[in-house]
């Protein structure tokens, strides 16, 4: 029996390719109809000026829309914004999140109520959170400036002063998310084997000693996905930011997404269009770079 | 007679077809957009006359979106005229925002309109379509459906507890708030939330000092917005909110919180619209409720107020048919039989529209309405915000945003290189 020729496929994986394109069709629909012809849409009109109405046609301007993004001071304000939130995620989140993990993955009483309590912000919509967390930080009366007069203090304009409102913002999303992440890290710590515990505690190491030297360096794909979901993430910005400030006062709390929607409120859609692009191109340098590391990884333990 | 039998059977089909065709026709469904989402006054009386209108017109349906919150209504608006998908009718307040759809050739043109229903034309206060009217462009693009304009109304109940007169001028406006300031009382709350409400005090502001003459010099922009007049206007409001005229911390209360502080007892005096009057008639305060127009910088604009109108432009449509039926349903709800139950329903509240008494058969008129009627009457100009009649759309935005800044700090500097910023930028 002759062996099969290398221009033929094997009849199994032929047939099976066959069957399952028709079952993928939905779903390939969906996120070409939904995600794929949009971002073309918006890296098409990005090249082009446009009035916002259907019947005019769009005029080529090259990179100029480019150019004015680049060019204009809020678009920097928004990465400024973007990277105190970043760099939020990883000094109060990160931490925060994992000592939740320790609490909920630890053998106290009343674990439920703490794993209901600290998922709870999670489960309610962003906007509502939102709205609550304004009333609450209001500078005449709110309950937070209520408590700091009980201490002696006037409190602040937690929201309304340019100098404070992004770090108001970055520690109420790391309170809204430290429970989705808290599950990430406690998922990653109930993975890690109980005889290496057994073995450190029996070597004389104590609790913080088998935490440092066990439990982080086992934790090391948790941060992996982590580092890249808060990056991303922060990147992304957009409701929280927009329902407490609306991106003011004046432009101060801009992230490119408010930045990009509020391009559009001026009629001036193309370079919305811009800002959203370099913020997709950014995202995606972060996720190929990501993938990269990944793969070498993967790899060199493979190996 | 076999073959006329068929033939008579044949045409009484058609015949039938026809007719049952044309009972069972749907009606042509005109889409209308507005901003009149109220569950009271003329908002409710607006949408029961939608209803009026669906059940005494088979071959027409009325369909009504209604938003109240304007930048989401904007939003929508803006999104309609982008997928092409634009309602029949929409609400607006022509100038700027709308100079594009205009120039696209997208609206009906109620010049001839006016011209063919001079009964149901003539009967608009004269003037109030002048922002539908687009340099360049022949026509007008829209019907006015409200007439507004901006006066400061105050609580007469803590101005005499306090021996103060309402103010007449700007410098009478500082006294006052300094008196009252004194008494822990906050002179002029001011809802800086929104941005909206301090563009209204600019508008207020550039019209009191300068006059229509001032709007639209920063139109052509033979008035600069870093000229030292407009520098002078911007550093004025920094200074009144420095000085805590608009309450503390401006810039986190909305337009809700600030008509609170003036409805409580806590705000003297509160800025706004002729669209506040049904509002106000029914307020625990409402009789103490007095009104002024705006205090005058220079005493030679003391007739100059921010007004104008607001109303429905219409879109064109390829279906003709369609159009015609647009036409019909803007002209019933601009009838004049509206204007007076509205009046009637918001107890006085202004009209785009000349209402004789006869018109009102006894309807009761708040005291608050009484008390602004006469002053508009007094009006010897009216323009909408700055913005309205700049050759940029984005200015609006762009202005609000700015000013917004002056209540965070920034200096007046600051504020005109950026709505400057923004001209040079638009015009490369």
């Amino acid at each position: 029996m002759s062996a099969p020729g290398p221009s033929r496929i094997p009849t199994m994986k032929k047939s099976f390719a066959l069957s399952t394109l028709p079952l993928l069709f939905p779903a390939l629909l969906l996120y070409g109809v939904f995600l794929l012809i949009p971002i073309f849409q918006s890296i098409y009109m990005s090249f082009f000026s446009w009035k916002g109405i259907a019947s005019v046609p769009l005029v080529f301007v090259g990179l100029k829309n480019y150019a004015n993004t680049f060019a204009g001071t809020r678009f920097w304000v928004a990465v400024a914004n973007s990277g105190w939130f970043t760099l939020g995620g990883f000094l109060i989140l990160m931490p925060l999140s994992f000592i939740l993990a320790l609490i909920i993955t630890s053998k106290i009483r009343g674990l439920r109520f703490f794993k209901s309590t600290f998922f709870l912000p999670v489960v309610l919509p962003i906007t509502a959170v939102g709205l609550i967390w304004t009333y609450l930080l209001y500078p005449n009366g709110g309950l937070v400036n209520s408590i700091c007069k009980i201490f002696g203090s006037e409190g602040l304009n937690w929201l309304g002063d340019p100098r404070y409102a992004i770090f108001t913002a970055v520690v109420v999303n790391e309170w809204i998310y430290a429970g989705l992440n808290m599950l990430l890290f406690a998922a990653g710590m109930l993975a890690i084997p109980e005889d290496l515990y057994e073995a450190a505690s029996i070597d004389g190491a104590s609790a913080i000693e088998r935490v440092f030297y066990i439990m982080i360096p086992n934790l090391k794909e948790s941060f992996k996905i982590f580092s890249i979901l808060c990056v991303t993430g922060c990147l992304r910005t957009f409701d929280l930011l927009f329902v407490m400030t609306n991106g003011g006062p004046g432009f101060s709390n801009y992230t490119e997404a408010i930045y990009s929607f509020t391009l559009t409120s001026q009629f001036n859609i193309s370079q919305a269009s811009a800002v959203a692009v370099v913020l997709a191109v950014v995202l995606m340098a972060i996720a190929a770079l990501y993938v990269r590391h990944l793969a070498r990884t993967t790899l060199a333990e493979l190996s | 007679m076999k073959r006329s039998l068929l033939l008579t059977a044949a045409l009484a089909l058609v015949g039938l077809s026809s007719v049952c065709g044309s009972l069972w026709a749907a009606p042509i469904e005109i889409k209308l957009l507005s901003r009149w989402a109220e569950d009271t006054g003329r908002s409710l009386l607006f949408r029961t006359t939608i209803d009026e209108f669906n059940a005494k017109n088979k071959d027409i349906k009325i369909v009504g979106e209604y938003i109240s919150d304007e930048p989401a209504y904007l939003d929508k608006l803006r999104t309609s005229f982008a997928t092409g998908n634009q309602y029949d009718i929409y609400w607006g307040y022509g100038g700027a925002r709308e100079i594009e759809y205009a120039k696209s050739g997208l609206l009906v043109d109620f010049d001839p309109i006016n011209k063919a229903n001079p009964k149901w034309s003539a009967k608009f206060v004269p003037g109030l379509d002048d922002k539908w009217r687009y340099p360049g462009l022949k026509g007008v693009f829209g019907v006015p459906m409200e007439m507004y304009a901006i006066s400061l109304f105050y609580n007469e109940e803590i101005f005499k507890a306090n021996g103060l007169k309402p103010p007449v001028t700007i410098a009478d406006f500082e006294k006052v708030s300094d008196a009252l300031l004194k008494k822990g009382i906050i002179p002029l709350a001011l809802g800086e939330k929104d941005t909206w409400r301090g563009g209204h005090f600019f508008n207020n502001l550039i019209m009191k000092t300068f006059g229509a003459a001032g709007v639209d010099a920063l139109a052509d922009r033979s008035m600069a917005y870093d000229s030292a007049q407009i520098k002078g206007i911007f550093a004025r409001m920094a200074d009144y909110n420095k000085r805590g005229y608009f309450g503390p911390n401006a810039i986190s209360v909305d337009y809700n919180n600030e008509k609170a502080l003036f409805h409580s007892g806590k705000s003297a005096m509160h800025m706004d619209g002729t669209w506040y009057l049904g509002e106000a008639a029914q307020q625990p305060i409402a009789d103490s409720i007095g009104a002024v127009p705006f205090p005058y910088v220079n005493e030679k604009f003391k007739a100059s107020w921010f007004g104008a109108g607001a109303g429905w432009s219409v879109c064109k449509s390829k279906d003709k048919a369609r159009e015609a039926a647009a036409i019909k349903v803007a002209m019933y709800i601009t009838d004049k039989d509206f204007f007076v139950r509205a009046f009637i329903e918001d107890k006085g509240a202004i009209q785009p529209v000349k209402i004789n008494e006869a018109d009102l058969k006894g309807a009761v008129v708040s005291s608050i309405s009484k008390k602004v009627i006469p002053l508009i009457g007094a009006a010897k100009e009216l323009r909408d915000d700055v913005q309205t009649y700049d050759p940029l759309p984005s200015m609006l935005d762009t202005a609000r945003t700015a000013i917004q800044g002056l209540f965070a700090g920034k200096s007046p500097d600051a504020v005109s290189a950026e709505i400057v910023g923004e001209i040079k930028a638009r015009a490369q």
